[in-house]
């Protein structure tokens, strides 16, 4: 009989109807299983909880308000894309207006009117991770991650996939994703769409979906071809063929000035959404980055010499085939040269552990390294960390890579009498909650392993502290995010300690700094490295190994050089956006009339 | 905070037989069958902002828990008490005396379906209704305003077959009402779909033409293709253009093919509720007396008191106003007349060669 999920047909006339029964309420009265009517009753009203008109909020604004801070750009955005867009958007607000909270809350606006249950999100390799940790601890949504061998991606049992645009496009991928029906599609940093001889382009047009949002601070990197191209995907032939859009809006050969704006307005303002920050009314809070170089005390300077060296005769004595970016010998060593950088408790830790393993030879040489560890007193970075715990008055979140400097960090301050509570990813949400609310409450230092850098948002403190430095941009500025962001009202001000002549010192100085990486948010990073980003980590560690010390800063410095050509173009393109579109205003916040 | 919210979960914890204790700002909820399961929870968005508590509203997940609890409890039996035979009979005629004789019960039962209706073309809408049924697949009207009902702990049953039976029938029974709304919803769907449709093929002819134009143009000033930036050819060959228009005619199939499933409309109906209802039929006999004529009849009363009312022996309809002729025919008021002289006519007699 049809009463589970099979449909009754009664499709006589062309109206076909299915009538489907979810919780198998027929088998129940089959077999017996009867509840009282009260039950029957309460049943129904919950219905009637749900069935709710578009009446110009958000159904899942009670929630969502519990968990972010949703800001009425951001509210009036989803409204427009929910109710006069179909759906179908190309999300364009400047960097830092929070549009992956934007296209979350319409997508669990979507899902809440059950209007969407299958849903692709399509980001850079870079930002899955923190898609997925958004999407879980601030939208309660559970997304399974597209990784790994393409057979091991089983498209049919998830409803709700990330995926890396570069996995997505993999052959064997690439077809099974083409080949489903997705309700709702999202493309994150879509500009990267924005040729459309490119597989990237392919594969956004070959995906088909009910509803798709597009998201990016910068539609237009070097011409208005480009912003075509993206809307061309939301909405094919809204602007008619490249040429006329061409002769009709670009004022200049190569697309770069607009003509006859309010026509583009016009026709834009129905798939496409971009709030200035100046519209907002926000107050946005400035950075003020401040670098405390360190002098190593004698024993300082001989363990960090001697772990480095030791480093590089193992990394020499790799043969070249296991050289490569994600071998984990490669990760191995860079990360015990992260630990040499991190504290003289974390290296410690590392080399023991890694004696165990070793051969009789290698744990002699160990000894020898973990002989001159003991002769460390205290690292100068915990002096300074000390000096600045005494000499600031406002609440410290501080960061550390790793779990030995994290207890190394709270040990030695509490000895001081400083109050002190730790986050990490080895503590269960429970544990996690609690140290927030401590903090929140009378702690005075928040010690954060990168765990902390996701799904928090510590606006009621203004003080961060880089006890140790990622290697990769992206992470630096997920730290600062946690507290630089939509609702901080005070200046940031972010203490970074490098001890000198360190690998940490050269990619502050050289690297860093060129680029003003600490005044940069994730939506900047993501214009200036784009790809680039997974590359960097593994660059600066050969630049080490594969020279002499003068050899590495050199290597560095390019690096720095190259990053900082890729960090003018960004700007340049973000002037090109800005000037467009302060001619064509698509702010949800105005035009709501309509 | 929502009240319907709240008082939904509170209703389903007393339900449930869950243990709740305010306390402070939160509820506690202890659950019955895993006493060591505590929730705590609150329906304030300021008391959830200070991470004390579970916040419950729609889309959370101690809602979620909730809901899919309740929904899967969504059937019941009821009984419905017998009318009054005597207060129905009242009710049925004027003009005759009327003497209840036996009464029989017979019993019967129904089936109330509700549905959740949901209706998906570019937006979407929803509604709930009732459909109910007897066993037999007769929709039961005179079930839909009965509110009286009692928890049944020994109702009748419906077997698989039966089951079967009365959700096709309540399916077509919904179809009718499904149809008019679609109609409304495919005429504006119809009209998204043609728009997005000629904007489609209006792109795509164009971008045909400029391929064919470029071929057209090369060859007329025997240029040499070169491939541009950008994706725009500076000059292509007729092959080439050919290519591209063929490419055009794909995606202009598949773009279209899209805009259809998205302006394609949608009926699904959900089973959200079932109520069995056993009841009894009253099968009453009757005498009528009008003078010295005297009619024994059989009525059937249904649990709200509805008659299954008697037919007229003159024209055959089912009558609510009984009347009885001197010569016993059972009529209504439009078949029997009453003359100035103060004689009754009945159509019927003037029809009954003894009459």
């Amino acid at each position: 009989m049809s009463t589970d999920d099979e449909p009754l047909q009664v499709d006589s006339h062309g109206s076909a109807i299915r009538v489907t029964d979810p919780y198998g309420l027929g088998r129940s009265l089959l077999a017996g299983r009867l509840s009282s009517l009260s039950w029957l009753e309460l049943s129904l009203r919950s219905y009637g909880l749900a069935i709710q008109p578009e009446t110009g909020t958000l159904l899942s604004g009670p929630l969502l308000g519990t968990r972010i801070e949703m800001m009425p750009h951001q509210v009036s955005a989803a409204l427009k894309v929910r109710d006069r867009m179909n759906g179908r958007a190309l999300l364009a607000d400047e960097v830092g207006l929070g549009k992956t909270i934007e296209a979350c809350m319409i997508y669990k606006e979507l899902a809440l009117r059950g209007l969407v249950r299958k849903v692709l999100i399509l980001t850079p390799p870079a930002l899955v991770s923190q898609w997925h940790e958004e999407l879980r601890t601030k939208f309660l949504e559970e997304f399974t991650i597209a990784s790994g061998p393409r057979r091991s991606i089983d498209f049919d049992s998830h409803e709700k996939l990330i995926a890396s645009i570069d996995t997505a496009k993999r052959p064997g991928v690439n077809e099974r994703l083409c080949s489903v029906y997705w309700d709702l599609l999202i493309v994150d940093e879509a500009h990267r769409l924005k040729n459309s001889r490119t597989l990237n382009y392919r594969l956004a047009r070959d995906i088909s979906s009910t509803y798709l949002l597009m998201l990016t601070a910068t539609p237009i990197q070097n011409s208005l071809a480009e912003l075509y191209n993206l809307i061309n995907l939301v909405k094919p032939g809204l602007l008619g063929s490249r040429l006329e859009f061409q002769s009709r809006f670009s004022a200049d050969s190569k697309g770069r000035r607009v003509t006859n704006q309010l026509a583009l307005q016009r026709i834009l303002s129905d798939v496409m959404v971009r709030t200035r920050r100046k519209e907002t009314g926000l107050p946005f809070t400035q950075r003020f980055s401040n670098t405390i170089r360190l002098v190593p005390t004698e024993g300082e300077h001989r363990l960090y010499n001697a772990v480095t060296d030791y480093v590089r005769s193992c990394y020499e004595s790799l043969p070249e085939s296991r050289r490569v970016r994600a071998a984990p010998d490669v990760f191995l060593l860079i990360t015990l040269q992260r630990q040499l950088a991190s504290s003289t408790p974390a290296i410690s830790k590392a080399l023991r552990r890694r004696r165990e393993r070793s051969t009789p030879e290698g744990a002699r040489e160990i000894d020898e390294l973990l002989q001159l560890s003991s002769h460390v007193r205290e690292d100068s970075k915990m002096i300074a960390m000390k000096e600045l715990v005494e000499a600031t008055s406002g609440k410290l979140l501080v960061f550390t890579t790793f779990l030995e400097t994290q207890e190394y960090i709270r040990a030695s301050l509490e000895d001081l009498g400083v109050s002190v509570t730790c986050y990490s990813g080895a503590m269960d949400e429970g544990e996690r909650q609690r140290s927030l609310n401590d903090f929140r409450g009378g702690a005075k230092v928040l010690v954060c392993t990168e765990a902390g850098s996701e799904g928090m948002n510590l606006q009621f403190c203004n003080l961060v502290v880089n006890y140790d430095l990622p290697w990769n941009p992206l992470r630096v500025e997920q730290r600062i995010g946690r507290v630089h962001r939509i609702g901080q009202v005070n200046d940031v001000y972010i203490f970074s300690l490098t001890v000198r002549d360190t690998i940490e010192d050269h990619i502050l100085g050289l690297l860093y700094e060129k680029i003003q990486l600490f005044q940069l948010t994730i939506g900047d990073l993501e214009l200036i490295l784009g790809d680039e980003v997974r590359r960097i980590e593994p660059r600066i560690f050969r630049s080490f190994m594969e020279n002499d010390r003068k050899g590495a800063k050199r290597a560095i410095e390019k690096l720095g050089l190259d990053l900082l050509g890729r960090k003018r173009r960004a700007d340049s393109a973000k002037g090109r956006n800005d000037a467009i579109f302060e001619a064509v205003n698509l702010s949800p916040l105005e035009g709501d009339e309509g | 905070m929502s009240s319907g919210i709240r008082d939904f979960v509170m209703g389903y914890l007393e339900l449930a037989g869950h243990e709740v204790r305010s306390e402070r700002d939160c509820y506690v909820v202890r659950f019955q069958s895993d006493p060591d399961r505590i929730h705590a929870i609150t329906f304030s968005s300021e008391v959830a902002r200070r991470g004390q508590c579970e916040f419950v509203a729609l889309g959370s997940p101690f809602f979620n828990g909730v809901l899919e609890d309740t929904r899967r409890r969504g059937v019941a039996a009821v009984r419905l008490p017998s009318a009054d035979p005597v207060v129905a009979l009242s009710s049925m005629t004027s003009g005759c005396r009327v003497v209840l004789g036996a009464v029989e019960e017979v019993p019967r039962t129904a089936l109330k379906l509700y549905y959740l209706l949901t209706y998906t073309s570019h937006r979407r809408s929803q509604r709930t209704v009732e459909v109910a049924l007897d066993a037999s697949g007769q929709e039961a009207t005179w079930l839909y305003p009965v509110r009286n009902y009692v928890d049944d702990e020994r109702p009748g049953r419906l077997g698989a077959k039966e089951l079967e039976f009365v959700l096709d029938r309540s399916a077509s029974i919904l179809k009718e009402g499904v149809d008019l709304d679609l109609k409304g919803l495919k005429d504006e769907s119809e009209r998204l779909l043609a728009s997005a449709v000629d904007r489609i093929q209006g792109y795509y002819a164009e971008l045909r033409d400029e391929a064919r134009n470029e071929a057209e143009f090369a060859r007329s000033r025997a240029v040499r293709p070169t491939k541009g930036r950008g994706g725009i050819t500076a000059g292509i060959s007729s092959e080439e253009a050919e290519g591209l228009v063929a490419e055009y005619d794909r995606l202009e199939a598949l773009e279209v093919g899209r805009e259809r499933a998205r302006c394609d409309v949608r009926a699904e109906a959900t089973i959200i509720g079932m109520l069995l209802v056993s009841y009894n039929v009253l099968r009453c006999h009757v005498e009528l007396h009008n003078g010295d004529a005297s009619r024994e009849i059989s009525v059937r009363i249904l649990p709200n008191g509805a008659l299954d009312p008697p037919m007229c022996e003159a024209c055959n309809k089912p009558i609510r106003d009984v009347r009885l002729c001197p010569n016993g025919h059972v009529v209504g008021q439009e078949c029997i007349e009453i003359t100035a002289q103060g004689e009754t006519r009945c159509a019927a007699c003037e029809r009954d060669p003894n009459g």
